[in-house]
């Protein structure tokens, strides 16, 4: 033994330090003789059982009220441990007497007598079961990031097909594919903020705008109050709101000085359940004229988003400017969320 | 005559992509849902040849669709970014594309697809004694 004290200290004294250091523990220890009965079993222990060492001692796991399968399991690892001189690991559930059901992870050991032969099994047991949930939480998590990643390259794909499927010009498509991505990026910014539980639909509509707003900052007029939307719908929006600008700085309100883009939203209460109404209204800009093609900005304004949102959307190219607006329900747990 | 599909996805952009990419393959988009009520009332109103489906849509799996479908005799193949672990095991036989994919992978999922499920018709194959 290792331990260091001063020739004339009793082995009692030993026998204190041990016993403190046994039962401090919060792991499980334990001895087994060769017959598999327990000649020692530590506080932690009997705390588990529920048992005091009077009603423990001498007995076998099957003795002890162990399913058959546990005891038989246990059984054959002691006579392993015995016959290879080798400790065994495993891990194995176990009702608790408090806590339930938990996850154990046990060592048995020889102990080898002066002869050389194993004399008895020494067993260290360990409760594991929040370090198996810490895993199996890691483990969602890995395959929930794996997820986002290939779903965010199959939009990247989506977004490159669209834009350059039907490209006339590559440098004007280059960039327009850059600045999708970009739109996309940004949302992305927007939702990992918040955990990816929701954005606020005031946040993305200040963020899409921003890059178009001039320095005075009377190009956009925006008016509503926070609202939660949930990631998907949040993308949605972000897109959506990306393509209404590039449109209005390319051929609309904000492609003359003195236009400007009107946004604004209200929630709405219908039949119990939350829609929101938000509109964009561009006003000052030149005559607008339907366009000729429906670009893929139409495209995901107009059918995309209404697959995306749930909810119904308008775009209209009235000559005094480009109007849109999506009437959509609101995700309750989401809507309810107070800053 | 083009094969009428159902397209299951609740991604827009993705919807979008598959759309292009179906009817390049030459087939024709009879309906479009995003989620597992508007899949079933499309499956009850259209007559469809062959279903698409993304399996997670929106955090509600696609699996309800593919079991009315695979009722029918109509076949159907997944597109999905979790890969195979995230199908049941009673769909593990179909073809998955996962996303993101090339348009032959595509292709070539919803030709396996319309390949006749010999085994299934003529039964479990007899064991050796």
């Amino acid at each position: 033994m290792n331990i260091v004290m001063p020739e004339q200290e009793s082995d009692a004294a030993k026998e204190r330090i041990y016993q403190a250091l046994l039962q401090t523990t919060p792991d499980l220890l334990y001895v087994f003789d060769l017959q598999h009965r327990f000649i020692y079993a530590n506080d932690a222990l009997l705390n588990m059982w529920g048992m005091s060492w009077d009603e423990a001692k001498g007995k076998t796991c099957l003795e002890l009220g162990y399913e058959p399968w546990h005891a038989a399991m246990h059984d054959e690892e002691i006579d392993r441990v015995v016959a290879t001189r080798q400790p065994v690991r495993g891990d194995v559930p176990f009702p608790h007497k408090d806590k339930g059901t938990r996850i154990y992870d046990y060592i048995f050991t020889p102990v080898i007598g002066l002869d050389g032969e194993v004399e008895a099994i020494a067993g260290s047991t360990r409760d594991v079961t929040e370090r198996q949930q810490h895993e199996q939480h890691l483990q969602l998590l890995i395959n929930e990031l794996n997820h986002r990643v290939k779903n965010s390259l199959v939009m990247v794909q989506s977004l490159n097909r669209q834009t350059f499927a039907t490209a006339t010009d590559l440098g004007d498509a280059c960039e327009k594919f850059e600045s999708r991505l970009l739109a996309l990026s940004n949302a992305h910014n927007v939702l990992t903020r918040e955990n990816w539980h929701s954005a606020d639909i005031l946040e993305l509509t200040r963020g899409a705008a921003a890059p178009y707003e001039s320095d005075d900052g009377r190009r956009f007029e925006v008016q509503g109050e926070s609202c939660r939307l949930d990631p998907r719908r949040a993308l949605a929006l972000a897109l959506a709101l990306h393509e209404l600008c590039s449109n209005a700085v390319r051929y609309g309100a904000l492609s003359v000085p003195h236009g400007i883009v009107r946004v604004s939203w209200e929630r709405r209460r219908i039949e119990g359940d939350d829609w929101i109404e938000w509109r964009w209204q561009e006003v000052g800009g030149p005559t607008v004229q339907s366009p000729a093609r429906h670009g893929f900005g139409s495209r995901l304004l107009e059918r995309g988003l209404k697959h995306d949102l749930g909810g119904d959307v308008s775009l209209a190219f009235d000559p005094e400017g480009v109007a849109f607006r999506i009437v959509m329900p609101l995700r309750a747990d989401v809507a309810q969320e107070l800053r | 005559m083009k094969k009428h599909i159902l397209l299951v996805e609740d991604e827009s952009l993705v919807a979008m992509l598959l759309e292009d990419c179906l009817v390049e393959l030459g087939y024709e988009v009879a309906a479009s849902a995003s989620n597992v009520p508007a899949a079933l009332a499309a499956l009850a109103r259209e007559a469809i040849d062959l279903a698409v489906l993304d399996v997670n849509l929106g955090g509600t799996m696609s699996f309800p669709i593919a079991d009315a479908l695979a009722e029918r005799g109509i076949s159907f193949i997944f597109v999905t970014g979790y890969g195979q672990a995230g199908i049941p095991e009673r769909f593990r036989d179909r073809a998955t594309v996962q996303k993101p994919f090339h348009i032959r992978e595509l292709h070539a999922a919803l030709l396996q697809s319309q390949v006749p499920r010999l085994l299934e018709q003529q039964g479990p194959s007899p064991r050796h004694p």
